[in-house]
């Protein structure tokens, strides 16, 4: 073979081809990694809630504090529209009538100092929603809440604390959460989109609001996922320890970004052992019947 | 003429099917139940009142809910109760207790296998009577404890976090979760290891001696703390006792006050459930009876005996 004078001639034929399959890496380990968004938002990049405390008051109303998480780019003082909306849950015999009585309130939400709140007030047990709207680098960043509120005051009807202009509206929120009464770690929760989306979608499931847990498929609007058990959760004193979950949704061809916020409770079956139980049980059946069965006849039975 | 242990063992099974089944079909018979009709039974058609009164003392006891709601609630369910107890007396616990029958049913498979009863012995049985009433002071304290802030919240229900029956009573509902351990915490661990841990004693206990678990039992101690008041009551006539004893055998709870009595009328003991069964087995007519108010439901008749004979329970089926 001719040797050409050219260094590293060789290597150049192959030049395109290597930079080629450079670039394939470099998309591979970038672009195709699970949790890595490239030009969708981000988990800091969306609007989510996050629910900080809840609390009952002596008067038998449940305090909810709710926190609202935006991008680190938000611009201070964009406007956030927020609807609440408190459903009342009846029981009758076990079993869950439909909605009789329902609060609606439409607040914009004040930017208190770097940071925006919402305090809502539950006299009674029903189902919170809360849905908050903003618009942010052209995208539509929509973000829900939905949990239970154990109110028991007396007086009930309470409109949620922050009163708007009141609205009396039939919809029902953008992601259907009504199977969810309480979000418990180890059970399944299932979801539905209300509005039409494509058939095929993918929502990240994120674990205290921003850690990558899992990416689930969302088929015909329907997805659904259970969350582990997590000893951080177990806490002498009670079940209010919770978790934050979002569910983030992307219709990148609406420029609309959901984030589905769950307060996520320990599960009241999660930490269980039937195998110590039915042991301890059966130790005790044992030496109680050994005690029974070797004692003496007692003096004066017959 | 059916017998009235048969007639007992009918009621029993009617009440247990009502009392752990009815709420599927709709029946509510409310918190203020003298017997042990265990809310923990997902389809319980009424609720025992030892869970209501541990749930109301503590909630009624805070200063703004005393003369609310929940303070009138409580103080209702306590005439409702009482009310009960005024008019069927025992008859709660010997005819009605779904536990009871549980009990019975126990006894009744220990006497097929033709396995010997192993009672206590008088002085054993002296020494745990109080057991009860120790029993029926903790839950009434430890709610009280849990509102002023001296005990952890998980102590709620202090009684139901310990009772056999809320492990064994939902196993007729399909419900095995309470035979396991909880382990959330220390304390509801703990509590649910001795929740098994009595209710393996118990099951041991119940198996070889009748209606073991009602040597213990609070609510039997509540329903005879009212008793000046129940209008349903045990009678004897000393002067007709022959002696033979036969009260005294029968007995379930092993009551020997009725065979040793020979002044007073009045022989309803702390330990009594109105079973009637001495007064079935008695041989002599009208000395003893089950009595309500002036009239007698039912009493003593030797016809109904027949000769005067020894009556063995084990041999009669053990109920």
């Amino acid at each position: 073979m001719e040797k050409s004078g050219i260094p590293f001639s060789g290597l150049r034929r192959f030049m395109p081809a290597v930079i080629r399959l450079a670039l394939a890496l470099a998309w591979l380990l970038t672009v195709a990694s699970p949790g890595f968004a490239g030009a969708e938002p981000t988990p800091s990049d969306r609007l989510r809630w996050r629910l900080d405390e809840q609390k009952r008051l002596p008067d038998g109303r449940v305090e909810v504090r709710l926190s609202l998480d935006r991008p680190t780019d938000f611009v201070e003082g964009t406007p956030v529209h927020a609807r609440v909306l408190l459903t009342r849950w009846e029981y009758r015999q076990g079993r869950r009538l439909s909605p009789t009585e329902r609060s609606v309130c439409d607040v914009v939400l004040p930017d208190t100092e770097g940071a925006y709140r919402l305090t809502v007030y539950g006299a009674f047990l029903g189902k919170l929603d809360i849905r908050g709207t903003a618009r942010h680098n052209g995208r539509t960043l929509r973000a829900q809440l939905n949990m239970a509120v154990f109110g028991a005051a007396e007086e009930s009807g309470k409109r949620p604390r922050e009163a708007g202009n009141e609205v009396d509206a039939e919809d029902d929120g953008w992601i259907d959460t009504e199977a969810v009464v309480l979000a418990q770690t180890g059970r399944e929760m299932r979801f539905v989109f209300r509005e039409d989306v494509p058939a095929e979608l993918r929502a990240a499931v994120y674990k205290g609001g921003t850690t990558f847990q899992a990416e689930v498929p969302v088929r015909n609007g329907i997805f659904a996922y259970t969350p582990p058990h997590d000893p951080a959760l177990s806490a002498a004193g009670g079940y209010n320890a919770h978790l934050n979950y979002v569910f983030a949704v992307d219709l990148p061809e609406r420029d609309e970004y959901f984030a589905l916020t769950l307060p996520v409770y320990r599960s009241h079956m999660g930490h269980i052992s039937y195998g110590l139980g039915l042991s301890v049980l059966g130790v005790s059946a044992a030496i109680c019947g050994v005690g029974v069965l070797c004692r003496r006849k007692p003096e004066g039975c017959s | 003429m059916i017998a009235l242990r048969r007639l007992r063992w009918l009621v029993q099974h009617i009440c247990f099917a009502v009392l752990m089944y009815g709420g599927a079909a709709g029946i509510r018979l409310g918190w203020a139940l003298p017997c042990f009709a265990c809310p923990y039974v997902v389809t319980c058609g009424g609720n025992c009142y030892l869970m209501g009164l541990q749930g109301v003392i503590g909630f009624a006891l805070r200063p703004e809910q005393v003369l609310g709601g929940p303070g009138l609630r409580a103080v209702l369910y306590f005439l409702l109760f009482t009310l009960l107890v005024v008019l069927f007396g025992k008859l709660w616990c010997g005819w009605v207790c779904p536990f009871g029958l549980v009990q019975d049913w126990l006894t009744r498979i220990r006497t097929r296998l033709r396995i010997r009863e192993r009672r206590l012995s008088p002085l054993w049985a002296a020494r745990i009577a109080p057991v009860k009433y120790v029993l029926l002071a903790y839950l009434c304290v430890m709610p009280v404890l849990i509102t002023v802030g001296v005990a952890y919240p998980d102590f709620h229900l202090p009684f139901c976090n310990i009772c056999p029956g809320k492990a064994l009573l939902p196993l007729f509902a399909g419900e095995p979760r309470h035979l396991a351990v909880v382990l959330d915490n220390a304390v509801v661990a703990g509590q649910s290891v001795v929740l098994l841990a009595v209710t393996g004693g118990m099951l041991t206990g119940m198996f070889f001696h009748r209606r073991f678990f009602c040597l213990f039992c609070p609510l039997l101690a509540l329903i005879h703390l009212l008793k000046p008041l129940t209008l349903l009551r045990l009678v004897k006539e000393p002067r007709g006792c022959v002696g033979c004893g036969n009260c005294r055998r029968i007995c379930p709870m092993r009551i020997e006050d009725v065979y040793r009595e020979k002044e007073q009328a009045d022989v309803q003991h702390a330990a009594c459930l109105d079973c009637a069964q001495c007064a079935e087995s008695c041989p002599s007519a009208r000395v003893l009876r089950l009595a309500f108010g002036p009239w007698t439901l039912f009493g003593s008749a030797s016809e109904r005996t027949g000769s005067l004979k020894r009556r063995d329970p084990d041999a009669s089926g053990g109920v």
